[in-house]
């Protein structure tokens, strides 16, 4: 059995509740950026939640892709996180939310051309050696059509293969994006390459009758297509740890942890198929 | 995206007015998203500012706010800690002007919340002589003091923690507030006039004898011994750790 199977994202309301949590390969993931702090309360969960749990550190601040890179006080936090509580999984965005001195706090939309790879590519190194651990990095929601010279996947297996970064694929994002700029979900995940993936997320999204565009909110359960694919991808690769995202509009503890329970069979199941197959 | 392009963008991004009910197009949807995570850090970290003002009024005040400081600070948690010196010359605000208090108080919890750990004052220090009157205690990281000469911003501020706006019967005169971490839990207390002398002499890095004859001459009918137990019961000043004691005036830093 994979020793990670279904992660949450850990939310204040139900700290208590996330400490005592015994389901098989559970894992809780947080925003560092949140836990950025010397000590107080705060690192105090956050340890007491990495003595009984793996943890993932999802970034949402590194600007991967920004012409201006952040102030070094990010990453360096970043670096002491890894260090003291050496996470199952860290990872951030193929995007950018630093330029000149403001960060805008909203994963900002990366047209995939030479320069953008060059450069995305120089600071994955910078950030890679601080933290002396390959990165994961996650595709994003797409709202805006951009005139790009690469496609999604491919951009994302030439990055792996310039730096050796890890992927973690967002099936919810990938949804979202096939209906807004229409790219090809499915092909997405039958084409990324299985050696490079290491983490998934689902979430749910909301329409937005004003722009006839799909809205990556966080803040209702996981969709169905979203299942799907993720049932798709797995049945290809092999399990991979997959968080359920849940920012907003949090329902009871026992939803969230039912939708865990969801993921996990899946994953069980793609792990069992994997097995059989190894054995035929 | 080339550098232009970016520039471009992040100028349509701040661009004011950006307030959309909806999500008209592609770029709204960046724009809300940004405008929206800086309003809620905003309101998250001034929960009273926001209770006093009521959500419509909070909101201008934030739209204008971020409109001349976007974050720096990739720590939306610590977003706005200039506020209240920026809402005292906030126009619009001047006829509430113990709202400037209101947001020291609420920027005052985040940062005791936030602060370093370290070693806290006790009882024991001064019973077996580990520290004495020349001893130097500063603050704990954790530990912040506000107080308005004119507005009763503690009772406002702690009114409005529970929900409470304004009461009828409050009496408008001037407090303050301590806040001190305790086990990882912010608490607060009032402040007197003594409270404060000996904080802030503390905090110049005058001996703890010189901070208690600060706080008496302040308010000569202060209660020292009761000052002094309200400065260990809160935890309010750093005590030596166990293999570093604390300097004496005049030690080099």
């Amino acid at each position: 059995m994979p020793s990670l199977l279904a992660g949450l994202g850990l939310k204040p309301e139900f700290f208590e509740q996330a400490l005592a949590e015994r389901a098989p390969g559970q894992w809780w993931e947080v925003h560092p950026e949140n836990y950025a702090v010397g000590g107080g309360p705060r690192r105090a969960w956050l340890e007491a939640i990495r003595r009984e749990h793996p943890l993932s550190l999802h970034g949402v601040s590194l600007s991967l892709a920004g012409v201006h890179a952040p102030p070094p006080e990010g990453l360096q936090s970043l670096a002491d996180l890894v260090r003291a509580l050496a996470p199952a999984l860290v990872s951030d965005h193929l995007a950018w939310s630093w330029h000149a001195g403001r960060y805008a706090p909203d994963l900002l939309p990366v047209q995939r051309d030479l320069a953008t790879l060059q450069r995305l590519c120089r600071r994955l190194d910078e950030v890679q050696n601080a933290l002396g651990r390959p990165l994961a990095i996650e595709n994003p929601s797409h709202y805006l059509p951009l005139a790009h010279e690469w496609d999604e996947v491919d951009f994302l297996h030439e990055v792996h293969r310039r730096t050796g970064c890890q992927l973690l694929v967002d099936l919810n994002n990938l949804v979202v994006s096939a209906h807004n700029v229409g790219q090809d979900a499915q092909d997405w995940v039958d084409r990324v390459r299985a050696d490079a993936v290491v983490e998934l997320h689902l979430a749910g999204h909301q329409p937005d009758a004003a722009s006839n565009l799909l809205i990556d909110s966080h803040d209702t359960s996981v969709g169905e297509a979203a299942w799907a694919l993720h049932e798709r991808l797995i049945r290809r690769i092999g399990p991979r740890p997959t968080l359920i995202e849940r920012d907003a509009q949090l329902p009871p503890y026992a939803q969230l942890q039912a939708e865990c329970a969801r993921a996990r069979q899946q994953l069980l199941a793609a792990s069992a198929q994997q097995g059989s197959s190894h054995v035929a | 995206m080339s550098p232009e392009a970016m520039d471009r963008f992040a100028a349509e991004l701040w661009a004011t007015p950006a307030w959309e009910t909806g999500h008209a197009s592609g770029m709204a949807v960046y724009r809300n998203t940004v405008h929206k995570a800086c309003l809620d850090a905003l309101a998250a970290n001034y929960p009273a500012l926001w209770v006093l003002v009521g959500a419509p009024s909070f909101e201008l005040m934030a739209r204008c706010f971020m409109a001349e400081h976007p974050p720096s600070d990739a720590r939306l948690m610590v977003y706005g800690a200039h506020l209240a010196d920026w809402l005292a010359a906030f126009a619009p605000a001047q006829d509430w002007p113990h709202l400037v208090g209101v947001a020291r108080l609420d920027r005052a919890w985040t940062e005791a919340h936030l602060a370093d750990d370290a070693p806290t004052l006790q009882a024991h220090h001064i019973q077996r002589g580990v520290v004495g009157g020349e001893t130097v205690c500063p603050p704990h990281p954790a530990t912040r003091w506000v107080c308005d000469a004119d507005h009763p911003i503690a009772r406002l501020w702690q009114d409005a923690r529970k929900g409470l706006t304004q009461a009828a019967d409050l009496a408008w005169v001037g407090d303050g507030l301590l806040l001190t971490r305790v086990d990882g839990v912010v608490r607060w207390q009032a402040l007197e006039a003594a409270d404060r002398a000996l904080l802030e002499a503390c905090a110049q890095g005058q001996s703890l004898a010189q901070a208690l004859a600060a706080a008496q001459a302040t308010q000569p009918d202060a209660d020292l011994a009761a000052l002094v137990a309200r400065c260990l019961d809160s935890g309010a000043l750093r005590g030596p750790a166990p293999d570093s004691p604390l300097p004496t005036p005049g030690d080099p830093p």
